[in-house]
């Protein structure tokens, strides 16, 4: 119970006391305290106001920047072509990139930036470049190529004036040209058409480039373009008889030159000699066990004639000479992978950049070769050759259809089962057995190769600056070099349906603007090597390999997304550049070995493939226990916050915890693999209780 | 008594829950003495000492100083005094010296004798140099009153006798001691003036022939077994710890 | 003498208890081993000031608290606790408080801004990439926003050295003590956010109210105001919290824990609940319940 409490607290009475007499010393003790207190606070807000002036870079040389939109061809041509056009560019430092990011085309940096991840992994731009056209005497190509008497110098994108919908091209279309004044851009608008906007108008509009996902979506057209291709071609083997060979003691040469254009020349069962050459558009078609057999000189058939078609026969007796060791020896390795810094000796003195190409590649002889001839077939047809099978050049909307080419055992002392150069067609339903490249492509933008089947070449199909090729359901195993080596950086590239097994490395994609999906890599030393920017992979299975998936190209814009990393000893073995972040739209890869609690679609612990302990977290027992460690975890974190100005790596903040293509696995009787969203992240065999 | 006094305490009653530690404390220090508090263990010395200073708030009464205003009016040396390890003893009192702008460090030791630990760490220092350093500090910046609870616990005889005389050095014309103390023998040396607190009463007060005259015996014992009773007994009121 | 003068008498001992405890020294040494463990492993500080911070954040949430705990879980108890005897000197209650706490403070920036400064000047000699290729800038990055990732470090540690310091007087006795610092700690590193991840899930905390209601978590509110002034700098993606309500509770932990300290003081909180219950005990409280409760029973 309380008593009443009557106490005087005397110190507090003295204190109270003291404070008159001390009174003015306490003022100023007072007033000394909030000077502090003011100066420290001021201090503290500056800190969190002030700008804290990053110096705004100067530009740099184009050439040192990390340069995106223009495929290599058109870069290699451009030069060759005409020494004075100057195509607008943009340089742009951003927030958190190291390096300086070249577009070529103002359109092609309007379109990266609306990409979603592209903050993420670029940071903000803090400040950007364009190409000033102003006095710079420029004029326009007949294909609207930009070209200047003087070289154009550099001004910031925001102080431009830009005109849209002119005449002006870049080779991958309609192109924005900056200008320092409005006075010239609007001079050049009179002579070009278009209109004058500034730097948010150009941010805002209605730019179209083709991207990654312009190819996903024209997949089945293209399909269906070769399906109608492949439909028309083989109508060829449908013309009426014209001559038949040995009747009248013919033969075949003699027959081929008596046949009417557009008739069929039957070629009955049994041997017939070589060479041959067919200079009329007619179609030659074997009965029983027809074939042609060279004297083993030169090349076996000569088609120069359009609309040929050679259907039902078999073809053999080839001479075996090859373009050789320039070719074959491991140019694979050197400059021409990549987006950047090619160093092959192009021109030569001929009057096309490309000529010594053709001689390196096209060269020697071959079962057929097509040559300046649209439209030729080659069909049911068995080639056995020591050099090329069928080498098409300039020859568009061919189809090659069921033919199986028997190359040399060894490589090197082979050639391309199809090369095409410059000539777009279609290449399915073939066997390519032994021999350098299965298919070899040069500029043979569009071409299609689907359904075949190639083993123990160098490798299946190897595209040389061909860009918007569509390269589906292909079976390849054993290839000593690449299953499908996309080189010199073309665009609009499309890799679908491929199952590579047993092969050095499956896929090698270069270029931009590709997509790769639904391939089955396996058994391979390594599965996936990407040098491509701006390009999705999607829902592909990367199983069993040495190594998974590299990825080499500097600047992180690739979608990488549901694909299936299972059974590799090392998912993501290298990654060179800076780090990437393998996630998009809150999904990322099913990777073994991934752990984490899960909402029943994707973990919540970020997997970072390149990382020492989750790279083993799949084959290594403890690493699990390590990779949980708080310490670790806490790191984990916020990693992909800031993945521009991070070292090398690939991390993927959102794992899918069970396959995208489960199916597959299901199908193939997998049972390493198993799904962990139920089980609150922790898979059974990964869980020791001693 | 003496018409000049220190402090006043009228009516001071302490309790902790419903145990009554102190109750009806009425007494007058007077100035320039040296005041000995005793009594049984548990009779409240203690207690008493901590209201007085202001480290326990009385439940009832009052307590009053009246000496001469000063930057610190009262010493005080706790009964379980704590010193920072890590710091020296002139350092310690370096440190109390600065809050009253009070005499330099090395002058306090020396009043306390303890001028040859100087550098020393106090945690170094033995339990009568602790309770040296611990009257040095309890009479820095020259307080009036200065207030020693058990100055001489735990010391052997010499070092109790010199805390004593030390004491007895330090009360003068214008400064008090209150202490408190078991060694009555000490106490009888040195004390002018005794309070007998006894089951948190005071049960006599006055100076040391008044209290002899009143109890009829010669020796601070006889005063404390004629009030306690003969037997060792120890009367429990609550302990405050 | 002045109050300015007590307060500054003080903070300077308690600066010194902490120079001179040695564990703490050990305390920042281990601080400093940890920094470089971390960033070996995650490599930001290859990368500049602002992925060395992100880096460091989760880390520091985890430890800065650790170490503010350590140093203020015993201010005012053991051998630290001279109260009774300062009472008898003329210093103010509010110059005690805040020159323990200042002083301790400083020692927090010592222990805990002293390796963060080394990491700071070790990113300044790393420099960032390097090509031979392409031309490298640093992006948007500055020693500033390290200074202001420091800063909200220690105002971070300042909030949790404050609340184990009301701790430290709320409870005495060293081993209790001992046990609601660890309690702080808990509190500190996982309550908040835990408590508002119960309240998402819950659905009784909306999501547009999440950045406010994290800011009451004094580490979600040092993780959101990182995020934001030095990390959003630099991504230009912010709203990572409520700005001014991640101060407001900083500051209010704070100023509540300062309060508590300052009415504390002079009261024993474990010996005024036991006096209640000896209250209710002679009020015969008990009794009645008791007899209330048999009755039911």
């Amino acid at each position: 119970m309380y008593q009443t409490i009557q106490y005087r607290y005397s110190l507090i009475q003295l204190y109270g006391e003291m404070t008159d007499r001390t009174s003015s010393e306490l003022t100023s003790g007072t007033l000394l305290l909030i000077g502090v207190g003011v100066v420290l606070l001021g201090g503290s807000i500056g800190l969190f106001v002030a700008d804290f002036g990053t110096a705004t870079p100067e530009p740099v040389a184009f050439d040192e920047t990390v340069a995106i939109g223009l495929t290599l061809e058109d870069e290699l041509r451009l030069e060759d072509e005409s020494v004075d056009v100057e195509l607008p560019r943009m340089q742009v430092f951003y927030s958190q990139y190291p390096y300086v990011v070249g577009y070529y085309g103002i359109e092609s940096f309007v379109t990266a930036h609306r990409e979603p991840t592209h903050e993420q992994q670029f940071g903000f731009p803090t400040v950007a470049y364009v190409t000033d056209y102003t006095s710079r005497g420029i004029r326009l190509t007949a294909d609207g190529l930009p070209e200047t008497r003087l070289s154009p110098g550099w001004i910031a994108a925001d102080e431009a004036y830009y005109v849209i919908d002119s005449e002006a091209r870049t080779p991958s279309g309609e192109t924005i040209v900056p200008f320092r004044t409005a006075e010239s851009a609007e001079a050049f608008t009179e002579e070009y058409g278009g209109t004058v906007v500034e730097w948010d108008a150009v941010l805002q509009s209605d730019v179209e480039v083709d991207d990654a996902e312009t190819v996903r979506t024209r997949l089945d057209g293209h399909r269906d373009e070769a399906d109608r291709s492949v439909v028309r071609r083989m109508e060829l083997a449908d013309r009426p008889v014209g001559a038949v060979v040995g009747e009248n003691g013919t033969t075949l040469q003699d027959a081929i030159d008596a046949a009417p254009s557009n008739t069929t020349v039957l070629v009955p069962n049994g041997t017939h000699s070589g060479p041959i050459e067919i200079d009329h558009p007619v179609t030659l078609r074997g009965s029983g066990d027809a074939r042609i057999e060279g004297d083993g000189n030169g090349t076996v058939v000569t088609v120069t004639a359009p609309e040929t078609a050679i259907v039902g026969v078999a073809i053999s007796g080839v001479g075996d000479t090859t373009p050789g060791p320039t070719v074959t020896d491991d140019h694979a390795h050197g400059g021409f992978s990549g987006t950047g810094g090619h160093d092959h000796g192009d021109t030569d003195g001929d009057d096309s950049w490309d000529a010594a190409i053709d001689d390196d590649y096209a060269g020697g002889d071959s079962a057929v070769s097509i040559t300046t001839a649209d439209g030729v077939l080659v069909a049911d047809t068995e080639i056995h050759t020591d050099a090329a099978g069928v080498i098409v050049r300039d020859s568009p909307d061919f189809v090659v259809s069921n033919v199986t080419v028997n190359g040399s055992a060894n490589y090197r002392e082979g050639h391309m089962g199809v090369a095409a150069m410059r000539s777009v067609g279609v290449v399915e339903h073939s066997t390519f057995i032994g021999g350098l490249d299965g298919v070899y492509t040069h500029r043979a933008d569009g071409i299609v190769v689907r359904n075949n089947e190639m083993y123990d070449n160098r490798m299946g199909v190897h595209l040389m600056f061909t860009s918007d090729a569509l390269l589906a359901d292909n079976a390849i195993s054993g290839q000593e070099q690449t299953g499908i080596y996309v080189m010199t950086g073309p665009q609009g590239n499309g890799i679908v349906g491929n199952e590579i097994t047993e092969t050095w490395t499956a896929i090698s994609v270069g270029g931009s603007d590709s997509y790769v999906a639904d391939n089955v890599l396996s058994e391979n030393d390594l599965g996936m090597r990407i040098d491509a920017t701006a390009s999705i992979f999607e829902r592909n299975v990367i199983v069993d390999n040495r190594n998974g998936v590299e990825t080499w190209a500097l600047l992180p814009t690739n979608r990488v997304t549901r694909n299936d990393f299972v059974g590799n000893d090392r998912h993501v073995p290298i990654s060179s550049g800076r780090l990437r972040v393998w996630t998009h739209n809150g999904e990322g890869n099913y990777w073994e070995g991934a752990i984490g609690t899960t909402d029943g679609a994707v973990i919540q612990r970020p997997y970072t493939p390149t990382d020492p302990i989750d790279g083993r977290l799949h084959r290594v027992d403890g690493a699990n226990t390590l990779a949980q460690a708080p310490a670790l975890d806490a790191l984990a974190g916020f990693e992909g916050s800031v993945p521009g100005m991070r070292a090398d790596g690939v991390i993927d903040v959102a794992p899918l915890c069970s396959p995208a293509n489960e199916a597959w696995f299901e199908r193939h009787g997998r049972t390493d693999i198993e799904p962990v969203c139920q089980s609150g992240g922790q898979r059974t065999e990964n869980v020791h209780h001693d | 008594m003496s018409d000049r006094s220190v402090l006043r305490l009228d009516g001071v009653a302490k309790s902790f829950g419903t145990v009554d530690v102190l109750s009806d404390i009425s007494v007058s220090i007077p100035a320039g003495e040296l005041v000995a508090v005793i009594g049984p263990n548990g009779s409240g010395k203690t207690t008493l000492l901590r209201a007085i200073v202001g480290d326990l708030r009385p439940t009832g009464g009052s307590i009053s100083y009246t000496g001469p205003d000063t930057n610190r009016p009262i010493g005080y040396l706790p009964q379980r005094p704590t010193f920072r390890s890590g710091f020296t003893a002139a350092e310690t009192l370096a440190f109390y010296s600065a809050l009253v702008d009070g005499a330099a460090p090395e002058i306090l030791l020396e009043r306390v004798g303890l001028e040859a630990a100087a550098g020393r760490n106090v945690e170094n220092l033995s339990g009568g140099m602790r309770q040296l350093l611990g009257i040095a500090q309890a009479i820095v910046g020259d307080p009036p009153l200065v207030i020693l609870d058990e100055p001489a616990s735990g010391l052997d005889p010499n070092m109790s006798e010199y805390v004593f005389e030390t004491a007895a050095e330090i009360a003068s014309e214008d400064r008090t001691v209150l202490l408190s103390s078991h060694d009555l023998t000490l106490v009888e040396e040195t004390a002018d003036r005794v309070v007998v607190l006894h089951q948190g009463r005071v049960a006599a007060s006055g100076t040391l022939e008044t209290l002899s005259s009143r109890f009829g015996t010669d020796s601070l014992r006889g005063v404390l077994n004629a009030i306690v009773g003969d037997t060792a007994r120890v009367s429990v009121l609550g302990g405050e710890q | 003498m002045s109050r300015f003068r007590g307060f500054g008498v003080v903070a300077w001992r308690e600066l010194l208890t902490v120079v001179r405890t040695r564990s703490y020294l050990l305390l920042s040494a281990g601080l400093l081993l940890v920094f470089v463990g971390v960033l070996r492993v995650a490599g930001g500080i290859g990368g500049g000031y602002v992925p060395t911070a992100v880096d460091l954040l989760l880390p520091l949430e985890l430890l800065v608290p650790l170490v503010a705990v350590a140093l203020g879980y015993r201010a005012f108890s053991g051998e630290n606790d001279d109260r009774p005897v300062l009472r008898t000197y003329p210093l103010s209650k509010s110059a005690l408080v805040a020159g323990v706490f200042a002083g301790r403070f400083v020692g927090l920036a010592g222990i805990v801004g002293g390796p963060l400064v080394a990491v700071g000047l070790a990113v300044s000699q790393i420099g960032g990439p390097e090509s031979r290729v392409f031309a490298v800038h640093h992006g948007v990055d500055s020693p500033i926003l390290f200074v202001r990732f420091i800063a909200l470090t220690l105002c971070f540690g300042a909030v949790v050295l404050a609340m184990a310091m009301a701790v430290s007087v709320l409870v005495r006795n060293s081993r209790a003590a001992l046990a609601a610092a660890l309690a702080v700690l808990v509190a500190v590193v996982a309550g908040g956010d835990l408590v508002a991840l119960l309240g998402l899930s819950a659905g009784s905390i909306s999501d547009d109210l999440l950045g406010t209601v994290l800011a009451v978590g004094p580490n979600a509110a040092y993780r959101g105001l990182v995020l934001e002034s030095v990390v959003g700098v630099v991504t230009d993606r912010s709203n990572a919290i409520n700005v001014p309500a991640a101060v407001f509770g900083l500051g209010g932990w704070l100023g509540v824990s300062l309060l508590i300290v300052w009415f504390g003081l002079d009261r024993r909180p474990a010996l005024l609940l036991q006096n209640a219950l000896d209250r209710a005990r002679s009020l015969g409280l008990r009794r009645r319940l008791w007899a209330r409760l048999r009755r039911r029973g």
